[in-house]
């Protein structure tokens, strides 16, 4: 039987041998690695629904600025399937992708649709799947009308314009602004790529996603699994997590049809507002 | 010790290398940042002509005028028509309405309906003798036209009571030199049909306008005259002003329609299909937005020996599409045209034509 004192001397040597060092060593390295090396997370972010409101712009927007200050999120799968929303919201979005892409790969994987502004958002990103049959494309923009001022004895303005905010005619003239902005963002991201001139991509026409891979309007058919696979692999990931970001408030609805163009009318009232949104007209 | 202290840093240098090289096997390279350049963004300002109306020197001197169609529920504002109502005053032509109330066959023709009379008076007739009287006297409370209600009776019995009191009120309502159809949304009656047939064949000028934003039921009438309004618009994605639906247009068939005319823009027009009645012509860039077959597309169209305008447009007759490039001009010879007689030549020509067929 070992004696106190003999113990006492065994573990003396045990701690400082070479052994116990090179132990030391491994689960220091093994804590500290914990720190320094967080597990790597790929992050689903899903863009859908008509994208209306600036409030559910600006959650989408929140979204992307924690996938981008987040040191363990090293690579960004936008999920989209949205007909697109308001022009400014779209622009807000594509804009913050593009600042999102400059620090972390961002992969695009379109589900049902990704028209007109779904699409203006889908072209900020490094690389875009979509399936077979999915909707893309939709190029351009649509303006309610200003209407004409109804004079009202009762109140002033002060200046013609003050409430109606620009002439029919302006607000034609914007709007082809506009469509120039969209389609020059499309070429400008898609580069070599893109096989469509500017008029075709003006005709606004939604494209099958087999049509869409011919066209240039995407890099591949694919799932939101190999969009993940490809943000983890343009991130330099050899294994990795998902994390899927949600909404805190519930995606607006889907449909979007004339009665709903018209509760948009209403909304904007007089003020012209420029939209990025594919919509069914009957 | 320092070779003890250096042991365990290569513990954890291998431990954090192990880690990193199991999670990674390389780093992101960002794209290049590129921004679109907004600066190359513009939209030119419309083209404004300067106009100055110059009236045709073929317009009648006679006292002439225009009817306007207000009576099938017409899908446009009067207002919208100033511009053309404006260069139709400034040519002496007076200008009136067709309402729902008013006779069609009496506004055109100056004619009354023969049947009206008629079925009004049939049933006092089969009831009683003393009734014959009293539909004048129903008549009657209308005071504005108390001369007509002394003529009606009379024009049942016999015709010179209709020769009798014309010579002051046929100098008043004279029939009118043309005729405006703007968007009906209302079909025209047979009786209706014919009674327009028989104002185009005798010399009187027929204005069919219509517009592919608005409902319209003008095919009902502009068939009778072998115009198809198609329910399509016209766009160009080429070369066009501001907007692919507002298409310039420079091919024209020369005729009192299209003289002096260079270039004009049509603003959300649609094309009239007809057998040979294009006047003006859609460029080779101009695709129909229904009609994918390539034939000449035609938004405005004149047929019936020049007595039968079609126009699928109306907005550029409109404030302030007036002005851009030579639309002003087009109204005024519009104007011209339908403050102009049919030229008798023609129609002698035609009359000679028909007869040796």
């Amino acid at each position: 039987m070992f004696s106190l004192g003999s113990t006492k001397r065994l573990l003396r040597r045990w701690f400082i041998s070479i052994p116990f060092f090179v132990l030391l060593g491994l689960i220091l390295g093994g804590l500290f690695s914990i720190l320094v090396i967080p597990r790597p997370n790929i992050a689903t972010i899903p863009v859908s629904g008509p994208i209306l409101s600036q409030a559910y712009a600006d959650e989408i927007s929140n979204m992307l600025q924690h996938a981008r200050d987040s040191n363990n999120i090293k690579g960004i799968v936008l999920r989209i399937d949205s007909p697109g929303g308001g022009a400014s919201a779209i622009e807000q979005i594509y804009l913050d992708v593009l600042r999102l892409r400059q620090q972390k790969p961002v992969v695009t994987s379109i589900g049902t649709m990704a028209a007109s502004g779904g699409y203006h958002v889908a072209v900020a990103s490094n690389f875009i799947y979509a399936e077979p049959a999915s909707q893309i494309g939709g190029i351009g923009a649509f303006i309610s009308l200003p209407q004409p001022e109804e004079l009202d004895e009762n109140i002033g303005t002060t200046g013609p314009f003050k409430a109606t905010g620009k002439s029919r005619r302006k607000a034609i003239s914007h709007l082809e602004m506009v469509r120039q902005g969209f389609v020059a963002v499309v070429r400008l991201q898609r580069g070599d790529r893109l096989k469509l001139s500017e008029e075709e991509l003006s005709q606004a026409e939604l494209h099958m996603g087999v049509e869409s891979l011919r066209f240039g309007l995407i890099d591949e058919i694919g799932t939101r699994s190999d969009a993940i696979e490809k943000a983890a692999n343009l991130a330099g990931l050899r294994n990795y997590g998902v994390v899927e970001f949600q909404f805190k408030t519930r995606a607006p609805s889907w449909s979007i049809d004339s009665s709903d163009l018209e509760a948009l009318k209403s909304q904007t009232g007089l003020i012209p507002k420029y939209y990025y949104l594919y919509f069914e007209s009957r | 010790m320092i070779k003890r202290i250096v042991i365990v840093l290569i513990g954890i240098i291998v431990v954090v290398l192990g880690r990193g090289f199991f999670f990674y096997s390389g780093f992101y390279t960002p794209l290049p940042s590129e921004r679109t350049s907004y600066e190359d963004i513009f939209v030119p300002p419309a083209p404004l002509v300067e106009f100055s109306d110059n009236i045709s020197d073929n317009i009648s001197e006679e006292e002439r005028t225009v009817l306007i169609d207000l009576a099938h529920d017409n899908n446009f504002d009067v207002e919208e028509l100033n511009v053309l109502m404006l260069r139709l005053i400034s040519r002496d032509l007076s200008i009136k309405f067709l309402d729902a109330e008013d006779d069609l066959k009496k506004e055109l023709l100056g004619e009354e309906e023969e049947e009206e009379p008629l079925v009004e008076k049939e049933p006092p007739a089969e009831e009683e003798p003393p009734a014959e009287e009293e539909p004048p006297a129903e008549e009657e409370p209308s005071a504005e036209e108390e001369p007509s209600a002394e003529e009606e009776p009379s024009a049942e019995e016999e015709p010179p009571a209709e020769e009798e009191p014309p010579a002051e009120e046929e100098e008043e309502e004279l029939p009118p030199d043309a005729f405006i159809i703007v968007s009906p949304q209302l079909e025209f009656s047979d009786k209706d049909k014919k009674t327009i047939n028989e104002f185009v064949d005798n010399g009187g000028k027929l204005l069919l306008i219509a517009d592919p934003t608005r409902q319209s039921n003008i095919n009902n009438i502009s068939l009778e005259f072998g115009l198809i309004f198609e329910p399509d618009y016209l766009y160009n994605m080429k070369e066009n002003e501001i907007n692919y639906r507002n298409i310039f247009v420079s091919d024209f068939e020369e005729n009192e329609i299209t003289k002096n005319l260079e270039k004009i823009v049509l603003y959300v027009a649609g094309s009239i299909s007809s057998d040979e009645g294009g006047i003006v012509f859609a460029d080779q860039n101009t695709f129909s937005s229904v009609i994918e077959s390539r034939k000449r597309l035609s938004p405005i169209a004149l047929v019936e020996e020049a007595k039968v305008l079609a126009v699928h447009d109306l907005t550029f007759m409109t404030e302030p599409y007036n002005g851009t490039l030579d639309n002003n001009q087009l109204i005024a010879n519009i104007a011209d045209w339908l403050a102009s007689p049919v030229e008798e030549e023609d129609e002698e020509e035609v009359g000679e034509e028909e007869e040796k067929e």
